[in-house]
């Protein structure tokens, strides 16, 4: 796999995996009390170790600046603006505390803030705040991208994918290939897409290189690379 | 006829002796009868006396003595005493019958020839020349002359003759003024009269009569049709005056010669009427014709040149600046001094009609003065007449009328009058002609500005052409428009220069001062200042350098509101006409009309603005309220639910899959509100702009869509807003009804504009006024201020094109 500490991380939710190592310390801002507790109570379940609690941009920066989690989970939109306050926090964090994982959610999604968001390196990760609810599958995407992976939310891959051009370059890949692509542009790793789509993940890496030559895609050095050129492509097809 | 006796006395004395008393007093009684002859009866008596005495004195015995020898001598004396008288008598009596019948013979012979010359009907100047001579002839006077009296105390002669040839002017004027020769003296009692010696008599007539050695004279009346025509002269060189029958003789010539005046009179008035009827009916058809004024001004001169005694005919057109312009003028050799300026003053015919607007005449051109006065002395003129043209109750211009030897007959300037009436009416019909031209001229130009207003063109382009029209209409030399502003002062907001200077549009002057900003932002009524000199304030400092010297200005009133104002500037000497001031209200009344077309436009467009922008704003709220409230509540429930699901026990399996249930329909109906809300605002404009936006339509759009987004980052909220829904909207379309293929947007942001076009190659054919959709872009982009162009033939696709303006 791109990333040691990825070949150790588990794909699935594993509670022995977890009380084996020290839980991963998270902070989380956002401005709806009620949410942030559920999705604190929903973290501290799933192993995490929930170390703070902000209310907006501010706050978050003065936490994460004193009790250095592994991972930020904020909420894109915060007082006082409730904007984008969320993304400029990230990325003083990003700046000044690069180690620290940090998941943005949002109401919605927007390629030009994914990329903006992406573009600040590894460890990150740009979803919708529902996909909460779902929560192994939530749960699993945060210990990704605590573990190095780079994750961009599925709705806004599919959007990419399902785009009609009419010189249509991905007309040249066959369905699963299409599918193998938007595992890719999710973040997904090669082992990750092998479990997702029940095939090895020898015939993933086939796939991969299929796909790279059809659309004359450079190999990439880590997924998270691999996430930006993916989604670059596909904006800019 | 006492020499006779006394010759035949002395030839007879040598031969008393053998003559004898009766052969002496035979031939004494020869003496007498040739004495009756030539003297007439009454001298004869006398010569018989004579010779008696002489008979007896020298021829009877004894000589030398009165005493006679009865008897030899006193039967021959006896009887030459009776027969003498007696034959003196006869003979005297029979000479003078003979006289008197050859005289007559020769008057009648006179009379007779005047009579066939009458009878001829000779032309009256080679009558009055022939009467003349024969009755110079039968008076057996060295001159004789025919004058017509003139009203105002004059006479002109009419014919002239003379024994010996002299020349005398005829045709001449002289004037009876103070004088008391036989004219004023027939004039005055309607008789013949005479003056045997012209020592004693004054006046020009009589020192001319003098010069010509002429003694006495006598005149006789011509009276035609029972007022004094005229008068007969008759004059003599000889000391001794005119022989007393010379008046009857006279008089008898006279009776013939008012016969053949009155006829001629007549006849010559009928003559000259019909010519004067043709030469004016000839003029009637020019000017009915509506012949340009030059034409019929031409045509005038020379018809009256023609027409009237005059060597010259000229038309003059009076200036209002003090100055005649000399349009015509005629003499036999053709047109004469043409398009003369004049100034008026001094004393000329001209001058004295500017005056007096009355015919006018100067018989004198060697007191004339002033520059119409030399012309007319340079070209020879002694007599010249002047009629007014008036028109329409103006003194307009006059006609002239010029002599060079005679002073012109009485009657000119009533014969010249008739065709003044005439010019006056072809100046009348040309004005009224070039007035018919001015209001079609007028018609025009408030028809093209009308035509603006009602396309509800910009105000700006509005008063542009107002400012001009105006400008060119009222022949002014520069035009402006203020609208008066709330700190008393008044914005230039548009201007007119004939010679294209450039106007200080946008300038504020300060009211206040002498002028017709400032006079009029007072009365609201139209003003006008005669002389700009005078004129104060910053408002006139604007616009005098120009040179400007009046103006007349009119406010424009929207809905009982003073704007502005609208001035017309001149640079002449002349004012502007009386009627510009209401001319110019024609045009502030149709820029009122614009401009409160445009106010009640630009506060419907403000008004559509605000509710778009209400409308835009509600629905960000909404967007954010579902976002911000529900969406995330549901998402805590939804959290809580799965927290709930893992405190099930197990052996509640079911329930835990109920729970599990409900929490997956929770995520679907926050994705489905969130489809929701993003459909009702696109939140994404607020944070990636528009071009994040219309790349995230065209990712979702089911047609493919090629886009090109040249555009800043940032544009006013509002044209984003409207771009996104135009574009929204377009490709709905294309996908729902088009059948395209491809759609192009370009989206470009250039001049001040976003232009944007939304293109497709499908069916086309598609109605803007169908369907909701594109009604409400209409609204939403011309609430903007911007256009929407459709454009959707069949079968060749559809193309939406939309500008907006950046800067409103």
């Amino acid at each position: 796999m791109v990333d040691n500490q990825g070949m150790r991380t588990p794909t699935g939710m594993d509670d022995r995996g977890l009380e084996s190592r020290r839980a991963p310390r998270v902070v989380l801002a956002d401005d709806d009390v009620l949410l942030r507790e559920g999705l604190a109570s929903l973290l501290e379940r799933s192993g995490f170790d929930v170390v703070g609690q902000a209310g907006d941009g501010g706050e978050l920066l003065t936490l994460v600046r004193s009790a250095k989690p592994e991972v930020a989970i904020i909420d894109i939109r915060m007082p006082p603006g409730q904007a984008t306050e969320g993304l400029e926090a990230a990325r003083v964090i990003r700046e000044e505390l690069p180690g620290v994982a940090i998941i943005v959610l949002s109401a919605h999604v927007e390629v030009d803030e994914a990329m903006d968001l992406l573009a600040g390196g590894e460890r990150l990760g740009y979803l919708l705040k529902s996909r909460v609810t779902d929560v192994a599958e939530f749960i699993e995407t945060v210990e990704r991208i605590t573990a190095g992976a780079s994750v961009v939310d599925p709705s806004l891959v599919r959007e990419l994918v399902r785009a009609r051009r009419r010189r249509d370059p991905l007309d040249a890949l066959s369905p699963r290939e299409r599918e193998v692509l938007a595992l890719m542009a999710e973040g997904a790793s090669n082992a990750g897409i092998a479990h997702r789509i029940f095939v090895s993940e020898g015939t993933v890496e086939k796939h991969v290189r299929s796909i790279l030559t059809k659309l004359d895609l450079p190999e990439s050095e880590s997924d998270h690379r691999r996430v930006l050129a993916v989604l670059r492509f596909l904006e800019t097809r | 006829m006492i020499v006779g006796p006394t010759l035949v006395t002395l030839a007879a004395l040598p031969f008393r002796v053998s003559l004898g008393l009766g052969g002496v007093l035979f031939c004494m009684l020869l003496v007498v009868v040739a004495v009756a002859v030539i003297g007439g009866a009454c001298p004869a008596p006398a010569a018989v006396v004579l010779g008696l005495l002489a008979g007896t004195f020298f021829f009877a015995r004894p000589y030398e003595s009165l005493d006679v020898d009865l008897q030899s001598d006193l039967v021959s004396l006896v009887a030459f005493a009776i027969v003498g008288p007696a034959t003196g008598i006869l003979i005297g009596k029979l000479a003078r019958l003979a006289e008197e019948q050859a005289s007559s013979g020769r008057v009648e012979a006179a009379l007779r020839r005047v009579a066939t010359l009458v009878a001829r009907a000779s032309p009256a100047e080679e009558l009055f020349a022939a009467v003349t001579e024969e009755v110079g002839r039968l008076v057996a006077a060295d001159f004789a002359r025919l004058a017509r009296y003139e009203p105002g105390d004059a006479v002109t002669f009419v014919a002239a003759w003379s024994k010996t040839g002299e020349y005398f002017p005829v045709g001449s004027r002289w004037s009876l003024e103070g004088e008391n020769n036989i004219g004023v003296l027939v004039l005055r009692t309607g008789r013949p009269a005479r003056i045997d010696d012209f020592a004693g008599i004054s006046g020009p007539l009589a020192a001319d009569a003098r010069e010509r050695g002429i003694r006495s004279a006598a005149g006789a009346p011509i009276i035609v049709e029972g007022r004094i025509w005229g008068v007969m002269f008759a004059g003599s060189n000889l000391k001794r005056p005119l022989p007393p029958d010379t008046e009857a003789r006279l008089a008898s010539v006279t009776d013939l010669l008012e016969t053949a005046i009155a006829n001629a009179d007549s006849r010559a008035g009928l003559t000259r009427l019909a010519e004067e009827q043709a030469a004016l009916r000839r003029v009637a058809t020019l000017v009915a014709r509506g012949a340009p004024p030059e034409e019929v001004f031409a045509a005038v001169t020379e018809e009256a040149r023609q027409l009237l005694p005059v060597d010259f005919a000229g038309m003059g057109r009076y200036g209002a600046d003090g100055t005649v312009l000399t349009l015509t003028g005629w003499d036999q050799a053709g047109p004469l001094f043409p398009s003369t300026r004049l100034v008026l003053g001094g004393n000329n015919v001209t001058t004295m009609v500017a005056r007096t607007s009355r015919p006018a005449r100067l018989d004198n051109y060697a007191g004339a003065s002033g520059a119409a006065g030399e012309l007319a002395r340079e070209a020879g003129f002694r007599s010249s007449i002047g009629t007014p043209i008036l028109v329409e109750g103006r003194l307009w211009g006059l006609l002239i009328g010029g002599s060079i030897d005679h002073p012109l007959p009485l009657d000119t300037e009533e014969r010249l009058a008739s065709f003044t009436e005439l010019v006056a009416m072809a100046v009348a019909n040309a004005e009224g002609r070039a007035g018919i031209t001015r209001l079609a001229q007028e018609q025009a130009a408030l028809r093209r500005v009308a035509t603006l207003v009602a396309r509800g063109a910009p105000a700006e382009e509005v008063f542009g052409a107002v400012t001009e029209e105006a400008g060119q209409l009222l022949q002014a030399d520069q035009t402006t428009m203020n609208r008066y502003e709330s700190d008393d002062t008044a914005t230039i907001v548009a201007g007119w220069s004939k010679v294209g200077d450039a106007l200080p549009v946008g300038a504020r002057p300060r009211l206040g001062g002498e002028n017709l900003l400032t006079i009029i932002s007072q009365t609201r009524r139209p003003a006008r200042i005669a002389n700009a000199a005078n004129a104060t304030g910053a408002a006139i400092a604007v616009i005098r350098p120009t040179g400007l010297r009046s103006g007349v200005g009119t406010p424009i009133i929207v809905q009982d509101r003073l704007w502005g104002v609208m001035i017309a500037n001149s640079t002449d000497e002349q004012p502007l006409a009386a009627d510009t001031e209401a001319r110019l209200a024609s045009f502030t009344e149709l820029v009122a009309t614009a401009i409160a077309n445009a106010e009640s436009r630009s506060a419907l467009d403000a008004s559509r603005a605000r509710i778009v922008a209400a409308s835009d704003e509600a629905r960000r709220r909404i967007e954010r309220d579902l976002h911000d409230g529900a969406q995330q509540r549901l998402v805590s429930l939804g959290l809580t639910l799965r927290a709930a699901q893992t405190a099930v026990p197990s052996k509640l399996g079911e329930l835990g899959g109920e729970l599990a249930n409900v929490a997956e329909g929770l995520t679907h109906v926050v994705d489905e509100l969130r489809e929701l809300a993003s459909g009702i605002h696109p939140a994404i404009l607020a944070k990636g702009g528009l071009g994040s936006a219309l790349r995230t339509l065209a990712r979702r759009s089911t047609v493919p869509v090629e886009l090109d987004v040249q555009a800043q980052a940032k544009l006013p909220e509002q044209v984003e807003v409207a771009a996104y829904y135009v574009v929204s909207e377009a490709l709905t379309n294309a996908a729902k009804h088009a059948q395209a293929s491809v759609v192009q947007v370009e989206v470009a942001a250039v001049d001040g504009a976003l232009r944007l076009g939304v293109r497709d190659d499908g069916v086309g054919g598609a109605d803007a006024t169908r369907g909701s959709g594109l009604v409400g872009l209409k609204d939403r982009v011309e609430a903007l201020g911007g256009t929407i162009t459709l454009q959707s033939p069949p079968g060749a696709g559809t193309t939406l094109r939309v500008e907006l303006p950046l800067d409103g």
